[in-house]
């Protein structure tokens, strides 16, 4: 990539240099109306997470503290004043299982993302950066994972690895990483071709020290970007996972699986998966105007 | 029969997460198969006219109304000798004939069938079955002994559907078929419930299906045992011929006009088993004139339907138990005063008047009172948190000691609201419980060691044979240890004594006292919660007649005993 | 010819892709908990059963001999039995992909039709309002849960407004008509069955819809991408000043041109509206091969699984494939410059 310039730490000029880099930056993002409201839309959700108890009506009913409560006489009962978004099968008060529902949600995006980085990255970088036969076998294989729409592969691992939310994370991170992988390898080839590399290499540079130190800075931007776009799409596969039955144990709230749940109450109880599925629908729709905005920022492509 | 026991569940109800109070019936579909055909029908925008679907055959039988039988769960086998839950069982004994037959009363009582009349040894091992002479199977071979001999042998051989009831007990090599119409079995012990699962022995033409066996199976000679031709076909001699099986759509059956029984006067001569997906569009075809729908709708949809005018609701609690297992070897749980304890503090009103409709029954001790042998006479717990704590005194545990974990069926949503009700009252009486859902095939390895198996399991108890022994023996017995009906590792050398001499007393009479003993202990040792005898509900239409729920696996759709009013 | 060459190479490097998926896919469901001959046998079977049927399926041999033994059966189309249909596989999937393909066309077609005027008119009013109001509505699109958006669309036209049936393939018609493609537009259509063919199409409009919800959104974005950077060719001017109308200009020039880009997203989108059609299906009681695959994956069977695995993952590179043959089509500059793609 591409627009980032050569520069080496010595020169006088470059703490300048960037931050008028930074400021450019900025500008451009503040440019972008979409991006300032995701980028509220994700501060909203995280706010909700931290502070979700003292926001939630009925904090017991989605779990808080080990203390669930149900009142199966309450069951449900349309959205009112004392229940917002109504209450479920088990008389709990949705619009408090939905605040909770967030930290949830948000802890499955951080948790693939990670590990899909932390495992995608060395793989893209060693492939790009040996290159040959060696290169060319670890991208066929992420080819392979390529192939099949991640929701399948990921349903596929995480039964293989008995369903508990643990694996439902560990299978979306295992079908995600090759994405990184082939990101980072792209990146890689294309700052090889650059002569800085070939110059560092030339004064005595060793391998690690010319990844670390140039072709690393030079993925960031566009592993960044990619990441807040796929935080929304992760979020969505792992909802959809609980869609099919596999997330969070009850009484652990989880929107995916209250979806599902509430299916079986329509069209009379139609609060029950409306709530919970619009709630899907914001943070990835935050992820993703926050994503773009970040994508012009940078100027990267990322697919 | 095992039938009905949850794991199937996962199946189509971890897609359509039950719901609250009927789905968990669904007892459905055991032994995995269900399958997955998908239904093309859909939520009832079709015409009123339901009987269309037999594609203009519908002329056939001799002139008797059609029955349209509206079921969101599909039968995986068709194969009588794998066929082994309900929904299956329902298509198999229309079309196949057993020996004896249950009738439609409660509790199910023998009715003779195939077999005209039967002695018993006084070794109380041999059988001796006289065949009616007059019944022919569907292709008009005449039903003769060896055809019941090679229907043993096919059962056994291939170990498939209802072949545990009689693993250890029955082998082919001691049926003989002395003539024609004669067939003396001989169990290797004495096993009292034997007749009661003979309702469970569908007989086939040994002829026809071996003719039909293609050549490439696991059974050696036999090849595949025909099982793949009998998959679209039938060998039977039942009341209905098997004209069509549309996988994902329906299946069809035709009164057989040659068979050896008789149909009331105002009959159905074709019924269509039709495969719906959603409840919504069961609802929709019951609206549109459907004769009858199965028991595994939401109790929603019965509660819509039932304020229509055509159609009536039938609901009744016959045998369906709901435990919830106390791993009995596992602390604290292995203090009886433990157990009491958690007996007292859950709220069964709760359990039975809002997490369900209020027409479950609560259990008294292990049996459904409709059982015979069941007694009264048993310790039962209400919700009682004083009572719970002076028991929690007298162990040596305190409420803080209580941190267990509840696993249930994933998709079972009152399963899981059971659960979470526990969970609630024994976080009342200071204790805590994580309630954990688990797919149906893990439980079942769960279930298998004691140290894999869960504190608490929910599970429907299914049930088989008409026998208090199909509940006492795999859930009390410690010979059953390590299957998912005995989960609580219960051990009681009394308690085993009895169910073992419940099995080897011929006499019905005589074993009536074993078995109230057997209840007395159990209910004291409270291994498990007893929490309910769940109802099961059938939306009928008004015109049809005839309907009596025995509880019986499959017995609920005896279509040749309905009518039109 | 070089193109030809290049194909010829990329349908070659699918085959090792192929074999690694079929790698994987077997392993995962050879090492599933809860042993599916078990399963297979119900809850009651004696240990004894459950060990024959295990040697039957060949499940005790070592892992690379199943495997072996699986691939020489698939190359006779056998693809082991189904656990729970007991059916071959092979059988259950020929039953079930048609309507799978034909819920994911007519989903594609109606992204295509969407998606492309869409991305045009943005492209077109570049940084104008029906350029932002078509960026949002794709930002709209891509984030809603395909579930939950086939949800509300039962909820709204089938339920409230009772438009359009909420789930199913077909209503209630008699006759049905003969099975022969297997895709019930079709053979409707070929039987001139009119009640069969309304049915089926009213059955198919929300899934549809639910499905193409996302494609729309990549397949406009693209577009107007694409649209733009041809659109700002001196040639447009030049057809401008000969009195070429806009609207020709646009569409058959221009877009003629850009075309090309647009086909890849297409390619890949069609992977994800195959995954998508994995919730979709269950949410409307499709009886596709995706509903199938979800059970035979939650249910361990794991025949099933692979078989429909397998299918999911031939499909993906086959359209993908196709697309670099229509790319050729569309776009004559690759027939010299193959192997930059």
């Amino acid at each position: 990539m591409s627009n980032s310039e050569t520069v080496t730490a010595d020169d006088p000029g470059v703490l300048e240099r960037r931050r008028e880099d930074l400021n450019r930056v900025v500008y451009r993002f503040k440019q972008n109306p979409m991006s300032i409201l995701g980028l509220c839309i994700i501060f909203g959700f995280v706010f909700i997470a931290i502070f979700a108890p003292y926001i939630a009506p009925y904090p017991n009913d989605a779990g808080y503290q080990n203390q669930p409560a149900v009142h199966f006489d309450q069951k449900f009962e349309s959205p009112s004043a004392e229940h917002l978004f109504g209450t479920d099968q088990a008389g709990r008060d949705i619009f408090s299982r939905v605040l909770f529902g967030t930290r949830l949600s948000l802890r499955i995006g951080v948790v693939v993302l990670a590990a899909a980085v932390s495992i995608g990255v060395p793989v893209g970088l060693v492939a790009g950066y040996l290159g040959g036969g060696v290169g060319m076998a670890l991208m066929r294989i992420t080819d392979v994972f390529l192939s099949v729409p991640p929701l399948v592969l990921a349903l596929a691992v995480s039964v293989a690895l008995e369903p508990n939310l643990t694996n439902v994370m560990l299978a979306i991170a295992a079908v995600w990483w090759p994405w990184y992988a082939r990101l980072t390898y792209g990146e890689v080839l294309s700052v090889k071709e650059e002569t800085y590399v070939e110059a560092s290499r030339g004064i005595g540079a060793t391998s690690t020290r010319t990844i670390f130190r140039e072709i690393l800075p030079n993925v960031l931007a566009p592993i960044t970007v990619k990441m807040s776009l796929d935080m929304g799409y992760a979020i969505l596969v792992a909802a959809s996972l609980g869609f099919l039955g596999l997330g969070a144990q009850p009484p652990t709230p989880e929107w995916g699986t209250m979806v599902s749940q509430g299916r079986d109450y329509m069209p009379a109880q139609w609060w029950y998966s409306t709530f919970p599925g619009l709630a899907i629908f914001l943070i990835v729709l935050g992820f993703n105007f926050l994503g773009d905005g970040l994508r012009d920022m940078f100027d990267v492509e990322v697919q | 029969m095992r039938n009905d026991t949850n794991h199937n569940f996962d199946r189509r109800d971890f897609l359509r997460y039950g719901s609250a109070a009927t789905i968990s019936t669904i007892f459905a579909g055991c032994t995995g198969n269900q399958s997955s055909d998908s239904t093309t029908n859909d939520s009832g925008d079709g015409s009123p006219d339901t009987d269309t679907s037999d594609d203009g055959s519908s002329g056939s039988g001799s002139g008797g109304a059609s029955f349209e039988y509206v079921t969101t769960v599909a039968p995986s086998s068709l194969d009588p000798m794998k066929g082994s839950d309900n929904l299956e069982t329902i298509v198999l004994h229309n079309v196949y004939d057993p020996l004896v037959y249950y009738t439609d009363s409660t509790p199910p009582e023998l009715q003779p069938w195939l077999a005209e009349d039967w002695e018993v040894a006084d070794d109380g091992r041999t059988y001796t079955f006289n065949l009616r002479s007059d019944a022919t199977f569907h292709n008009g071979d005449p039903v003769t002994a060896s055809d019941v001999q090679y229907s043993v042998q096919r059962m056994m051989e291939m170990q498939n559907g209802f072949s545990w009831m009689w693993s250890g007990i029955l082998s082919p090599e001691n049926v003989t078929a002395v003539d024609e119409t004669t067939v003396e079995m001989v169990t290797t012990e004495v096993f009292a419930p034997f007749l009661y699962t003979l309702p469970f022995l569908y007989v086939v033409n040994q002829e026809q299906v071996e003719a039909n066996a293609a050549s490439d199976g696991n059974f050696g000679e036999h090849g595949d045992y025909g099982t793949s031709w009998l998959e679209d076909n039938d060998a039977g001699s039942g009341p209905y011929v098997l004209s069509e099986r549309e996988r994902s759509r329906q299946i069809v059956i035709e009164q057989n006009d040659d068979w050896w029984g008789s149909f009331p006067d105002d009959r159905y001569s074709s019924v269509t088993t039709e495969i719906v997906q959603e409840s919504a569009t069961a609802a929709g075809r019951m609206r549109e004139g459907a004769e009858m729908s199965d028991q595994w709708l939401p109790l929603q949809t019965y509660n819509d339907l039932e304020g229509g005018d055509d159609v009536r609701v039938h609901a009744k609690a016959t045998f369906n138990p709901f435990y919830i297992y106390m791993h009995t070897q596992r602390a604290p749980l292995d203090d009886v005063h433990v157990r009491r304890a958690i007996s007292y503090a859950f709220d069964y009103e709760a359990a039975l008047n809002d997490v369900m409709a209020g027409d479950s029954d609560h259990l008294q001790g292990p049996l459904p009172g409709a059982m015979w042998s069941h007694t009264e006479d048993l310790p039962t717990y209400e919700q009682d948190f004083e009572a719970a704590q002076a028991e929690l005194d007298q162990s040596d545990y305190s409420a803080s000691d209580l941190d267990l974990n509840y696993t249930y069926v994933s998709g079972l949503t009152t399963e899981e609201s059971m659960g979470l009700l526990l969970q609630s009252n024994l976080q009342e009486l200071g204790g805590s419980l994580t309630v954990e859902r688990a797919p149906w095939s893990n439980i079942t390895e769960m279930a298998a060691n004691p140290d894999t198996t869960p504190d608490m399991l929910a599970i429907y108890l299914s049930f088989s044979y008409a026998d208090p022994d199909t509940f006492l023996y795999p859930a009390w017995h410690s010979d059953s240890h390590g299957s998912w009906t005995s989960a609580a590792w219960y051990q009681n050398d009394e308690v085993d004594r009895l169910l073992t001499e419940g099995r080897r007393t011929v006499a019905q009479e005589n074993r009536i006292p074993i078995y109230e003993e057997a209840q007395r202990i159990i209910a004291e040792d409270a291994p498990a919660l007893f929490v309910m005898n769940q109802a099961t509900r059938n939306a009928l239409s008004e015109s049809v007649q005839g309907f009596q729920d025995n509880g019986i696996t499959g017995y609920r759709q005896t279509f040749h005993r309905y009518h039109q009013d | 010819m070089g193109h030809r060459n290049y194909l010829i190479k990329r349908g070659l490097s699918t085959i090792p892709m192929f074999v690694g998926l079929s790698v994987l896919i077997f392993t995962l469901a050879r090492v599933i908990p809860g042993r599916p001959a078990r399963l297979a046998l119900g809850p009651r079977a004696s240990d004894e059963a459950v060990q024959n049927l295990r040697e039957q399926m060949g499940l005790d041999k070592p892992l690379w001999e199943q495997y072996f033994d699986y691939v020489g059966g698939v190359i006779q189309g056998d693809l082991g039995q189904s656990l729970i249909s007991n059916r071959n596989v092979a059988t259950d999937l020929m039953e079930y992909f048609p309507a799978t393909f034909e819920l994911t066309t007519l989903a594609m077609i109606i992204a295509v039709f969407v998606g492309v005027p869409l991305g045009v008119v943005a492209g077109q009013h570049k940084d104008r309002w029906p350029d932002n109001a078509s960026r949002l509505f794709s930002f709209f699109n891509v984030s809603l849960p395909p579930f939950w958006a086939g949800i509300l669309l039962q909820l709204v036209i089938a339920f409230q407004l009772g438009w359009l049936p909420a789930t199913g393939r077909v209503g209630d018609v008699s006759p049905m008509p003969i099975e022969t493609t297997g895709l019930l537009l079709v053979d409707s259509l070929l039987a001139f069955n009119v009640p069969a063919f309304v049915s089926a199409t009213q059955h198919l409009i929300l899934p549809a819809i639910t499905l193409s919800l996302a494609p729309i959104a990549d397949i406009a974005r693209m577009t107007r991408s694409s649209f733009i950077e041809e659109y700002d060719k001196d040639y447009v001017e030049g057809l401008r000043t000969h009195g070429i109308p806009e609207r020709l200009i646009a569409y058959k020039y221009v877009l003629r041109r850009s075309f090309a880009s647009s086909l890849t997203i297409i390619g890949l989108d069609y992977g994800f509206l195959l995954g998508s059609a994995f919730v979709v299906e269950i949410v409307f009681s499709w009886p596709g091969m995706a509903s199938y695959g979800v059970e035979a994956i939650l249910q361990k069977d794991i025949n099933a699984m692979v078989g429909v695995t397998l299918v999911v993952g031939a499909s993906f590179l086959l359209v993908n494939f196709a697309v670099d043959v229509l790319y050729g089509v569309f776009d004559p500059r690759v027939w010299h410059d193959g192997d930059s793609q």
